[in-house]
């Protein structure tokens, strides 16, 4: 039973990466990410795209908010030229729509990283600070929550508890570590 | 009455007050010929002062008292220390004031970055804050924006989906 919790597990945050990376709107013509805020602005000495207040990122399929969003851009050259860095922070919350139902993981903070090391591709999606992983049939909190989208793999931080929604009498059980 | 009403209403009569010129509002000063194009370049500092950093252009340059200027077409160019064009804004009107540095406007603007990759409209204003060109990232060029959208296009990320 928990190896198919932490496969639907797995599958969410799946999900959630593809929400976080991959592009929106419509789904069916392009796969771009729409972003809105009420503020926001470029610095061009850190080459830093800020997002401020009321940040919400859309795709096809997820719904990111928060309350700052900050995109980093390339330095020419490298990893070509393409984004590489992202940081969501305050109230950060995405919401997933798979197979029908509505997951929902809640954290202080997320961060898109790729990067390129003596040949070595790392490629995360980290969620840290209060992290929570709801849906309809379970929830799950661990600290941090990270996506290794090169192996993927779903690595679990430390004081993961899971809680198992349709126990005894449809009563909620949890799973402690 | 309180604070926050008075506050109000003489904000109200200010705004009901005839035009002064050169006093408290902005009024344009009729200029005869063509008008002048704004053309502004910034450096990178030594070594590579050779190679622009920011250029800001206008088609045309209306001026306006204590040395400012209504600019039409506004275009800001930002370029990396190679020469490589990496973003470009562009304003079909503002207010450039020299002295301070500031471009800024209530109206609409169009940022591109990454070859439009990453592209941004904001609808409801903008500032453009130049830098003092010692680069430092406390006091450098910002471009801050007011009810921003974006579009991320495919492609602008590294990696690949899972």
């Amino acid at each position: 039973m928990i190896g198919k919790l932490l496969s639907l597990t797995f599958i969410v945050a799946a999900g959630a990466l593809a929400g976080a990376q991959t592009n929106f709107v419509p789904a069916s013509i392009s796969q771009d990410v729409g972003v809105s805020a009420d503020g926001g602005y470029f610095e061009e000495k850190t080459w830093e795209l800020v997002y401020h207040d009321h940040v919400v990122v859309t795709n096809s399929r997820s719904r990111l908010t928060c309350e700052r969003l900050t995109i980093h851009m390339p330095t020419e050259g490298v990893a070509g030229n393409q984004v590489t860095n992202a940081v969501a922070e305050t109230n950060v919350n995405l919401f997933i729509l798979y197979h029908g139902e509505t997951n929902h993981i809640s954290s202080d903070k997320g961060t898109y990283e790729y990067s390129e090391v003596s040949g070595v591709t790392n490629q995360t999606l980290t969620f840290a600070g209060h992290v929570l992983d709801a849906t309809p049939k379970f929830s799950f909190t661990c600290e941090p929550l990270i996506w290794d989208n090169i192996s993927s793999n779903l690595i679990l931080g430390s004081n993961y508890h899971m809680v198992i929604v349709g126990g005894t009498n449809g009563a909620p059980f949890s799973l402690p570590k | 009455m309180n604070g926050g009403t008075k506050a109000r209403l003489l904000a109200a009569a200010v705004l009901c007050l005839p035009a002064v010129p050169g006093v408290t509002q902005l009024q344009e000063i009729p200029i005869r010929g063509p008008a002048s194009r704004l053309s502004s370049e910034e450096h990178y500092p030594p070594p590579e002062d050779n190679q622009v950093k920011v250029r800001l252009e206008g088609a045309q340059m209306i001026p306006l008292p204590a040395a400012k200027f209504k600019v039409k077409e506004l275009v800001i160019h930002m370029y990396t220390q190679t020469g490589k064009l990496q973003a470009v804004a562009e304003a079909p009107e503002c207010i450039y004031d020299q002295f301070d540095g500031i471009a800024s406007s209530t109206g609409h603007l169009t940022l591109k970055l990454m070859d439009d990759k990453i592209h941004t409209e904001a609808s409801d204003g903008f500032c453009w804050q130049q830098g003092d060109g010692t680069g430092s990232v406390t006091n450098d060029n910002v471009l801050s924006l007011t009810n921003v959208v974006t579009i991320i296009k495919n492609g602008a990320w590294k990696g690949s989906l899972p």
